[in-house]
């Protein structure tokens, strides 16, 4: 026991020791993500599904729940069945035989949900374009809301996208804009 | 004195006029044989006293449109020297039986079935003949590595017609419980099929493959010198292990000294990958006994080497380092040594919490005695890695078959014999202080000196190399032909998740499901790198 409270004492505090994402790669999100995020903007529930990926974005995925980015702190938490989650985090291109299972997942994900496409081979496939046994990017298969390029992409800058993505306006904002006359 | 045994002398006095012809290729001595000639030769092989030979990889190749022919080979790891012996037949014009040996060598049991499914060249008297990568949606008669089959023929997916094909038990009390294909954490997919009767685990079975990309005909469509990209991307967290591995084979057909400074820090990366992942995997086993706190410092530690990756080489999972003929990347002295510090710290560290992880009695009762894979089972079934280590298959490339720069460095095997959990995790931990030490040496005797090494022929289409490297998991095989100007004719990958995931259906057998994802961590395999 002893051991333990010294070991946690010692380590101390390590969240946010990571280099920022590289700068100049600002994430653009569309204003109508941005618009549907805006019921999650202090609690997100993430469902992954890895339709066919070569596994490095999965690890960033795992990355973000250590202690080192800790999304937690964010509100971002990771569910364990669609049926619980506000987004999906697709990674990989859509492989002929996970086809099925994702728009099973798609299904079951109760409205309104986003669909965030994570990695390049998510996006575009990647180097596996072409290939007989892909059918093709995510939003050729379900609609896709936010995309996060990089192969993969850093937790820092996923963490930056998701940050970007929960920046838009609520009712409340938009009600004080009016009020206080802003334009 | 006894006389020297040559394996190949000794098969010959044997088979005598079975065996057509004997070559020797880059060392590695291959047995042209008839096709009815097959399971005698290779049971021989597999079973006799001096030569107790592991299947390690099986593999078939399309020779179309050259030769109408397609050829089978099977390599064999002998036990003494741990040389390489392969035999192979041709099967010419239409011909697409031949026999199986799987009844006789277990480990050729899904090498079969993927050749049936990728080539429809069909094993007689194969116990189990489902389908393997091809799903049941797939048409019929679709055999993607079929020369005319195009790469970019997109398969559709139909609602897949009839249920599942598995292996059923029937009986009173007798449930089954399917799992997957996708899971409940930020897993890869896939679907685990059990038999229960009450608590024990009766039965498992696999259906993989839900990531097949086509990986092995993509390649096809690489130049020899480009490939190298794709081969960064089979299995993410091995990234490393796989470039290396298929550089190694490129560089083989082309001749390529691959100068020393590059062979060191080929080591260096490659133990550095080795590293991340097995801090990442005692903290994932732990997590699986729900013991959150080993978990959040290995991860934290994990982190820690990742950020040294990038640091040293603009990468976390050490993409795009390496390249034909050495590596691309030369991280100064400095950088060099203060990775070592650090390095040390992480050692420290993770002493400390060795030392906790080993006095938690509740941790450890679940660790010991959970999934044991005995050492014969292991054998039978040619189990590589730390898994076949942790029960007492004592094989490591880094020692046997040196590449890199493993043959000036002295690499200290861990091992156990017990096969269960704590094995696996025993030997991790070892392997992780293990790993730490070569990196220090590394960087006290790296030799100044190029970085990369010129091409010397153009290989000739049909030549061919082999090329072997212990990863984190262990043994990555690559199988390399060349094709028409410096393309690619077949590129055969086997990660040794293909190996060790048979082998996970019997280590669960008699075990409670709930101790399932503890086993499948402690295997700790991959599922891209296994469906390709
Ligand atoms: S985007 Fe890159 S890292 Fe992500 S799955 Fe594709 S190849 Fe792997």
């Amino acid at each position: 026991m002893f051991k333990i409270l010294k070991k946690s004492f010692k380590t101390g505090i390590v969240t946010g020791q990571y280099p920022p994402a590289p700068s100049g790669q600002k994430f653009s999100v569309a204003p109508t993500a941005q618009k549907k995020a805006e019921l999650f903007r202090r609690s997100l529930t993430i469902r992954e599904v890895d339709t066919g990926s070569c596994n490095a974005c999965e690890m960033e995925m795992n990355a973000l729940a250590n202690p080192v980015y800790d999304i937690e702190r964010l509100g971002i938490h990771i569910a364990a069945s669609p049926r619980h989650a506000d987004a999906l985090v697709v990674t990989g291109p859509v492989t002929v035989n996970m086809e099925g299972p994702l728009k099973d997942v798609f299904k079951t994900t109760p409205n309104p949900k986003l669909v965030i496409a994570l990695g390049d081979c998510a996006i575009n496939c990647g180097i596996f374009k072409g290939s007989y046994a892909v059918t093709g990017p995510v939003d050729q298969h379900i609609p896709v809301d936010v995309r996060i390029p990089g192969c993969p992409p850093r937790p820092a800058e996923i963490i930056e996208a998701l940050t970007e993505l929960r920046k838009g306006e609520t009712t409340f904002t938009r009600w004080f804009r009016k009020i206080s006359g802003e334009p | 004195m006894e006389p020297v045994f040559h394996p190949v002398e000794h098969l010959e006095s044997i088979f005598g006029p079975a065996i057509n012809r004997v070559s020797t290729d880059h060392g590695i001595p291959v047995l042209h044989v008839n096709t009815n000639q097959i399971l005698p030769i290779t049971r021989y092989i597999h079973g006799n006293e001096k030569l107790r030979g592991t299947l390690s990889l099986l593999w078939a190749v399309d020779r179309r449109p050259r030769d109408l022919r397609y050829e089978l080979w099977y390599l064999f790891t002998l036990c003494e020297h741990k040389d390489w012996l392969i035999v192979s037949t041709d099967l010419l014009g239409d011909e697409r039986l031949y026999e199986s040996i799987t009844p006789k060598i277990h480990a050729a049991n899904w090498y079969e079935r993927e050749i049936r499914d990728m080539f429809g060249l069909i094993a007689q008297g194969h116990p189990d003949l489902r389908r393997l990568v091809r799903h049941n949606h797939w048409p019929k008669g679709v055999h993607p590595l079929h020369k005319n089959f195009p790469w970019n023929s997109v398969l559709q997916w139909r609602q897949p017609p009839g249920s599942v094909d598995g292996h059923f038990i029937h009986g009173e009390g007798v449930f089954e419980v399917p799992v997957g294909p996708i899971h409940a954490g930020i897993i890869e997919p896939g679907h685990f099929r059990f038999t229960v009767a009450g608590e024990p685990i009766m039965h498992l079975d696999l259906q993989h493959f839900w990531k097949h990309r086509g990986v092995e005909k993509l390649f096809e469509e690489q130049t020899l010198s480009d490939g190298v990209v794709l081969a960064d991307r089979i299995s993410g967290d091995t990234t490393f292990g796989h470039s290396l591995t298929y550089c190694q084979a490129v560089e083989s057909l082309m001749d390529i000294h691959v100068p020393r400074r590059a062979r060191y820090l080929r080591s260096l990366f490659l133990e550095l990958e080795r590293l991340h992942n097995h801090i990442g995997d005692v903290g994932g086993i732990c997590n699986d006994t729900a013991y959150a706190l080993a978990h959040a410092h290995c991860s934290r530690l994990k982190e820690r080497v990742m950020q040294l990756n990038d640091h040293l080489t603009g990468s976390r999972f050490l993409r795009g380092v390496n390249c034909v003929g050495g590596v691309g990347i030369d991280p100064p002295a400095v950088q060099l040594s203060d990775t070592v510090t650090e390095l040390e710290r992480i050692e420290k560290d993770f002493s400390e919490l060795e030392q906790i992880i080993a006095v938690n009695a509740s941790l450890i009762d679940r660790f010991e005695n959970t999934g044991i894979l005995k050492k014969q089972t292991a054998w039978d079934h040619g189990v590589v890695g730390v898994v076949g280590r942790a029960s007492g298959i004592d094989r490591d490339l880094r020692r046997d078959r040196p590449f890199a720069a493993y043959d000036e460095l002295s690499v200290r095997v861990a091992g156990s014999i017990n096969g269960d959990v704590r094995a696996r995790v025993q030997v991790r931990m070892a392997e992780i202080h293990e790993s730490i030490r070569l990196i220090g040496e590394i960087q006290r005797t790296l030799p100044d000196g190029p970085l990369k090494g010129s091409r010397q022929v153009v290989p000739d289409p049909g030549a061919w190399a082999l090329s072997a490297v212990e990863g984190w998991r262990g043994e990555i095989v690559y199988f390399l032909m060349a094709g028409e100007h410096e393309g690619i004719h077949r590129c055969k990958v086997r990660d040794p998740s293909f190996v060790n995931w048979p082998a996970i259906q019997l280590a669960v057998i008699g075990n409670i499901i709930p101790d399932f994802p503890l086993i499948n961590k402690s295997f700790s395999l991959s599922y891209a790198g296994n469906d390709l």
